[in-house]
């Protein structure tokens, strides 16, 4: 049903996103709590930044994984090269680029479930001899559970459609195209227009059953607290 | 001193705190060894605050709470143990059940993190807990589908199952319709009778304070003015100038007989009582109104209860003369001024109260449960 170059792609897609997904979940929820909870110096600026993949082109945020991440950044000079590792231009830097570019859908749905979270609950646990981070774990994560479920999916499906930061750490070499860039590189061949389509299709399809999982979450939320 | 139950094993409570508030402070110094020690007050005087500092729910800004010989906060020692490691366990007005949890999970919640906290405390299982609160039929409910009585009931029993030293109630009976309060407070008795616990309870009901409390704070405007026996503190004054003035005694059923009677404060009073059975704790009230006295020899009256006694003081209000009698528990009577005068009244004088039965309302809170 699928060629090999479909298949390659949406299994592409779906290594980068769930990748993406497992890097963006920990600093996700700790962020979200962080600004849901804690009032701290700096914390406009943490905001900024953890919302500034949403404002900014995406080609930029993959520029500025570059110089980050690169081979001749410093975290590239003093700690990947000595350590035979590399991000920019792999499977993982586009897994990377996925993880910035859903974080803020993530950061924000998380802060609105935790917002959400009675205070008098979590105090009630710590009255009943749980330490914050058994309450954390027990009390705010489970009730918060919905909005960070709803918040992962949108983030995954971010990460999945990403282009303009992924073209830019991407290897482009066949067999590690995801579907976005393998319809761009389809694209810009002549006679492509076929095999666009059928990609085009596949991504449609995908995109669309991560919005429609977000979509069922919420409305048994809502019918769960009504 | 009324069906005073004797001290906790000695773990006696003693804090002594300044909390600054946004526009309030409170100041408040107790030390009790009692059962059920009590903080008293309106609404806005400070009850809650206190408990949340004990808690640990909330930083002081000076003093020293101590419960059972544990300091739990001392501000010239820089000790402030987290909620967690204070063994106070707490039961909020509004409940605080897990929603995501039902009956069952809510109960084992605080049990899970209580056991590698060594004994001490109250040490009751899930069955005895279970059993003494009667929590068996809501077990497998969700928290959402029991009422507002029940979920307190399973908020004490959680709380109790985290083995705490001291168990702080705040205001547990407010909300509750006659029947559902009356019902609760038979499990409060019931526990402070069995359970190796003290308690901190917190209310501004005068009638619930007096049958639960054996020693009393008062807290006025975020002050703790007074402490001491919750009758003679509560009693001394007619009841800040609203509603009729009356006397709270607690006590015990002594026969249900064709004649019920009750022991107060070790004086036999004969009333009308509906249920209930010879030991069972009893609240009997009577107004001051409903007070007669008489000098002289003891009469022969149509009223069953003629209590031989002397007058403490007497309170002038417009028209009226309110007195207290000590017939053994002490008792308020309103006379009119000029029974007052003719009687010639003071403060010594030996008087007989005359009360008729039907002058005597009881809530009686049985010692076994009741479906």
């Amino acid at each position: 049903m699928l060629t090999p170059v479909e298949w390659s792609a949406l299994r592409m897609s779906l290594l980068v996103g769930g990748t993406a997904l497992l890097l963006v979940l920990p600093p996700g929820i700790a962020l979200g709590w962080l600004l849901a909870r804690k009032r701290f110096r700096g914390r406009l600026l943490v905001e900024a930044l953890v919302f500034l993949p949403l404002v900014l082109p995406p080609v930029v945020t993959g520029y500025l994984l570059l110089v980050v991440f690169g081979q001749e950044s410093w975290l590239g000079q003093a700690v990947l090269r000595p350590l035979g590792l590399r991000i920019a231009f792999t499977w993982v830097g586009m897994a990377l680029a996925g993880a910035v570019v859903g974080l803020p859908f993530l950061v924000r749905s998380v802060r609105l479930s935790v917002e959400a979270v009675d205070r008098g609950l979590e105090d009630a646990a710590r009255t009943l001899g749980l330490g914050p981070w058994s309450t954390f774990v027990r009390v705010t994560l489970p009730l918060a559970r919905p909005g960070i479920v709803a918040g992962a999916l949108l983030a995954f499906a971010r990460a999945l459609g990403e282009f303009g930061a992924t073209v830019m750490v991407a290897p482009n070499v066949a067999g590690t195209r995801t579907l976005a860039l393998e319809i761009f590189r389809q694209a810009s061949v002549p006679g492509g227009e076929a095999a666009v389509a059928r990609l085009a299709a596949i991504s449609v399809a995908l995109s669309l059953a991560a919005l429609l999982g977000t979509e069922w979450l919420g409305e048994r939320r809502r019918r769960a607290a009504a | 001193m009324a069906g005073r139950t004797p001290p906790a094993g000695g773990r006696v409570i003693r804090f002594d705190l300044e909390i600054r508030r946004p526009g309030f402070t409170v100041e408040a110094a107790l030390e009790s060894d009692a059962r059920v020690t009590g903080l008293f007050g309106p609404s806005g005087s400070g009850k809650t605050t206190v408990l949340l500092a004990l808690a640990g729910l909330l930083r002081p800004r000076s003093g020293r709470i101590e419960v059972g010989g544990r300091v739990l906060y001392d501000s010239a020692a820089g000790v402030f143990l987290p909620p967690e490691r204070r063994r106070v366990g707490t039961v909020f007005q509004d409940a605080r059940l897990f929603p995501h949890l039902d009956v069952r999970e809510n109960l084992e919640f605080g049990a899970r993190a209580a056991k590698g906290a060594g004994s001490g405390g109250a040490g009751a299982t899930l069955d005895e807990i279970m059993h003494l609160l009667d929590l068996e039929p809501l077990l497998a409910r969700p928290v959402t589908a029991i009422s507002g009585g029940e979920a307190r009931r399973v908020a004490v029993g959680r709380a109790l199952l985290a083995r705490p030293e001291i168990l702080l109630l705040d205001e547990p009976l407010t909300g509750l319709d006659a029947d559902r309060r009356r019902r609760l407070m038979a499990y409060l008795l019931r526990l402070k009778r069995s359970m190796d616990v003290a308690m901190l309870f917190v209310s501004h009901m005068v009638a619930d304070f007096l049958t639960l409390v054996d020693v009393a704070g008062v807290l006025e405007h975020g002050r703790l003015v007074e402490t001491g026996d919750p009758v003679a503190l509560l009693t001394r004054t007619p009841a800040s100038g609203t509603g009729p003035v009356e006397t709270t005694l607690r006590g015990t059923v002594a026969t249900m007989d064709t004649v019920p009677s009750v022991v107060c404060g070790g004086i036999p009073l004969v009333l009308h009582l509906e249920g209930g059975a010879p030991g069972d704790e009893v609240v009997v009230t009577v107004g001051a109104q409903d007070v007669l006295l008489g000098v002289g020899e003891a009469p022969r009256t149509s009223a069953r209860n003629v209590l031989r006694g002397r007058v403490v003081d007497l309170h002038r209000v417009p028209h009226r003369v309110l007195a207290r009698v000590d017939v053994g528990p002490v008792l308020w009577a309103e006379i009119t001024e000029d029974a007052a005068a003719s009687l010639a009244l003071v403060p010594g004088s030996e008087v007989y109260a005359l009360i008729k039965a039907a002058a005597l309302r009881a809530e009686v809170f049985p010692g076994k449960a009741e479906r």
